[in-house]
């Protein structure tokens, strides 16, 4: 008891100290003008610039463009992606019929797909959310078909002898056995979305916080950079940290 | 062929569509169907209209074979250079921080802290950074790379079963024959899966660090189709990306199946 | 449903694999098993025991022969009726839902065949539960039990909807010797309180003789039946019976019939590891 409690406290002195040789490295890197460093802003500035835009109300409305886009953008996916890959993973014919064409289409990365989108849509919010949900789609579809394609036999066959029809082994099987991979490929889409739409907004964007850090590029606010960087960060985390928490109340039986 | 689990009713009615020949002849139509789809939205009246399959084909073939194989080369020897560089790092990294205690407590954190930032969220500062664009792809490819490979090499290293270590200690293996003989060979599936996602997001890296530079590479070759207008090309573009990455994919798994010969996987 | 036998005639199967052609997986096996009775069936690994089981069971087709419970034909050549809960089976590997709760996957039965309203089936099983002492797990996860309890409810499950013939695939296979007895005097129990015919498939032959009422040896591959051998020994049985001379006759004798065939069985693991 003891013991692990001075084991923690060694943990958490590491880590301070772990981060603080990060940011340590970071300035004297930047005040003693190693290389290029001397470009890069230093931590008072980022911080400085921090409060003055955190508080701005173009922070509020970039951040809360970019994160309405990527949950829309990422709720379109997974009501599209999900019955579409439980589909895929219990049904062989529409396997057959659909699959060759989205494997075909996998390999292409979100970011290839930016030009397209922009061609495809004729407003800049449409494109946008469209780059997002190509990035969410395939992360949230492979899973799902994984997870169907995971669940035992057994379990099949056990609901075919206490009586069930395909409507209940879908219902009761199906769906039940492939959550777990299914709550991993939503956190695993959002990941993928959210750096999609920091991609779409810094090239077609026109507002949203990756647009952001391109103007703050352009217009030299240097230090504005790595604030929007520090608060894409952070919805990102925090969202990925929803999912998973939505995801352990869906899944009661996955005790970790 | 019948859903799983249904068994009873499957072999009772054998249709066509449930033989492996028909199973080919579905899996090519779903192709044909999805160009067939595509053509047709090609021809709605818009503005601009959709490039389709067939002015996609003849925008390929009216390309400069050069000059694209150029940049195909060049896209492809960017993610190589920063996906070995990420590599020749990202293994001991994660090696160590797997491995001791005290190097997991002194360098992870700051590892977990600069993971939630997307990779392209480093464009503006690796421009900033960087003189030349090469630089600034290759810092890119490089970033984008080095997660997951750092990531999974930890979790190979903490995967490898106590019983193996113990085995070899009673066999009276010295601490050289223990990392080299059991250690790496049994981290070695786990850094090849990270190394087939890293090379997944170093491709997603060097298409978005060419569109923002347009300096050549087939994500320049993209982004310069659709701000040249020559919209087919941008489809071009893709193609020639997504076989590109999934060449790289491959080869990945090629060199881990010659490498990890015990593991039919 | 009324507890059946089970009438298993000439039963051959066919298959084809990539690597070695046409196997002959079950040749020419009879068994005829008698309501109520419990039917053990022995025989080295790869000997087609599970295959013999899938074939009543409805998941898998015989090339010949025919299957009835009861009065009804279950398998023919071209015919193959659809897993129900007249033959329910318990699996090797475990067959609960991991995803429902003891008492979820114990309902499972009755609400998804509409024979009684969630809530009522709720009170059935729960009823089931307390009397073989299990009731206050039922809010449990399979997940968070031991495997001999898993065992337990999942007998539960299959006798809930009282199957003409449980079919038991070894499934006390992955259990240690302790929890191993305790499941065994479990389903002992069961047997001698609910009426109820079961077809019980092991390799482990002390297993047999203490359950069964007769044991049949089959053969290594083709599996035949070599011989039924008749456990004479009277029921309620008990652990105690483990050591009496009549029980060690009975496991010598069914020794010498299984130990020729293991020896066969392990040649031809090797002969088929080395190709």
């Amino acid at each position: 008891m003891n013991a692990n409690r001075y084991r923690r406290g060694i943990d958490i002195g590491l880590s301070f100290l772990s981060i603080g040789l990060l940011l340590g490295v970071w300035q004297a890197l930047v005040y003693l003008h190693v290389y290029r460093f001397a470009y890069i802003p230093s931590l008072p500035e980022v911080v400085d610039a921090g409060r003055d835009y955190v508080f701005s109300s173009d922070f509020v409305s970039d951040a809360v463009a970019s994160t309405l886009r990527v949950l829309a953008a990422w709720g379109a996916a997974a009501i599209i992606a999900i019955p579409l890959g439980l589909a895929i993973g219990w049904n062989k014919t529409f396997s057959d019929l659909s699959l060759p064409t989205l494997e075909l289409l996998r390999p292409i990365p979100p970011i290839a797909w930016i030009p397209a989108g922009i061609l495809f849509f004729p407003n800049v919010e449409g494109s946008v959310v469209f780059i997002c949900f190509v990035g969410a789609f395939f992360p949230i579809l492979l899973n799902t078909i994984n997870g169907v394609k995971q669940i035992e036999q057994t379990h099949f066959r056990a609901a075919r002898c206490l009586g069930a029809g395909q409507r209940e082994v879908f219902r009761d099987v199906v769906v039940r056995g492939a959550m777990p991979s299914i709550i991993v490929g939503l956190a695993l889409g959002m990941g993928i979305a959210w750096m999609a739409l920091v991609a779409a907004e810094m090239i077609a964007g026109q507002y949203g916080l990756g647009y952001m850090i391109w103007r703050a590029y352009s217009l030299a606010q240097y230090p504005v950079i790595i604030v929007g960087m520090v608060a894409i960060g952070l919805i990102g985390a925090g969202m990925s940290a929803c999912i998973r928490l939505f995801g352990r109340k869906l899944t009661p039986w996955q005790s970790q | 062929m019948q859903p799983r689990g249904l068994e009873g009713k499957l072999r009772r009615s054998v249709r066509w569509w449930n033989t492996p020949a028909g199973s080919v002849v579905l899996q090519i139509s779903s192709v044909v169907i999805f160009l067939i789809v595509w053509e047709l939205f090609g021809k709605v009246p818009r503005a601009i209209p959709i490039p389709t399959p067939d002015q996609s084909v003849r925008a390929a073939v009216s390309l400069d074979p050069l000059s694209f194989l150029y940049d195909c080369v060049l896209s492809f020897y960017r993610v190589g250079l920063g996906f070995l560089i990420a590599a020749i790092i990202g293994i001991p990294l994660g090696a160590i921080i797997g491995y001791s205690r005290l190097a997991r407590g002194l360098l992870f954190p700051a590892v977990e802290v600069l993971r939630p930032v997307p990779p392209i969220a480093w464009i503006p500062l690796a421009l900033l950074f960087f003189p030349g664009i090469e630089g600034m792809i290759l810092f890119l490819t490089f970033y984008g790379a080095f997660f997951p490979i750092v990531y999974n090499t930890i979790a190979g290293i903490s995967a490898i079963p106590t019983m193996y270590i113990r085995a070899a200690r009673s066999l009276g293996a010295s601490s050289w024959t223990l990392f080299w003989r059991i250690m790496v060979p049994a981290m070695l599936p786990s850094i090849f899966t990270g190394l087939h996602i890293a090379i997944g997001i170093a491709w997603l890296m060097v298409v978005a660090g060419e569109m923002v530079a347009t300096t050549g590479g087939v994500g320049a070759l993209t982004w310069e189709a659709y701000q040249t207008t020559h919209y087919p090309l941008i489809f071009v573009g893709m193609a020639a990306i997504g076989v590109l990455g999934f060449f790289s994919s491959q080869l990945i798994r090629f060199i881990a199946r010659l490498v990890i010969r015990w593991d039919n996987a | 449903m009324n507890a059946s036998g089970v009438t298993i005639r000439h039963v051959t199967k066919k298959y084809v694999t990539r690597r070695s052609g046409e196997v002959l997986a079950l040749d020419d096996c009879s068994i005829v098993i008698r309501p109520n009775e419990f039917f053990v069936l022995v025989g080295p690994s790869g000997c087609g025991k599970t295959t013999l089981l899938n074939i009543v069971a409805g998941f898998d087709a015989l090339t010949f022969g025919d299957v009835s419970v009861g009065n009804d034909l279950i398998a023919a050549p071209g015919v193959i009726s659809d897993p129900g809960p007249d033959r329910m089976v318990v699996f090797q590997h475990g067959g609960l839902f991991p995803w429902m709760t003891v008492l979820e996957n114990v309902c499972y039965g009755p609400v998804v065949q509409k024979q009684m309203t969630r809530a009522v089936a709720r009170d059935h099983a729960r009823g089931m539960l307390a009397r073989v002492g299990l009731r206050e797990i039922e809010e449990r996860y399979p997940g968070e039990m031991s495997s001999g309890m898993r065992r337990r409810v999942e007998i539960i499950r299959a006798l809930i909807g009282h199957p003409k013939v449980l079919l038991m695939d070894e499934p006390f296979r992955a259990l240690d010797a302790l929890n191993k007895s305790v499941v065994q005097e479990f389903l002992l129990r069961l047997f001698d309180t609910h009426a109820c015919t079961i077809f019980f498939i092991t390799h482990d032959l002390r297993e047999a003789l203490f359950l069964g009422d007769r044991v049949g040896v089959m053969t290594t591959r083709p599996g035949r039946v070599k011989t039924i051998v008749d456990v004479t020994l009277a029921r309620p049985r008990s652990t105690r019976m483990l050591d009496s001379r009549d029980f060690l006759g009975l496991k010598a004798q069914l020794t010498e019939e299984v130990h020729e065939e293991a020896l066969k069985a392990f040649a031809a693991g090797e002969r088929e590891a080395a190709r």
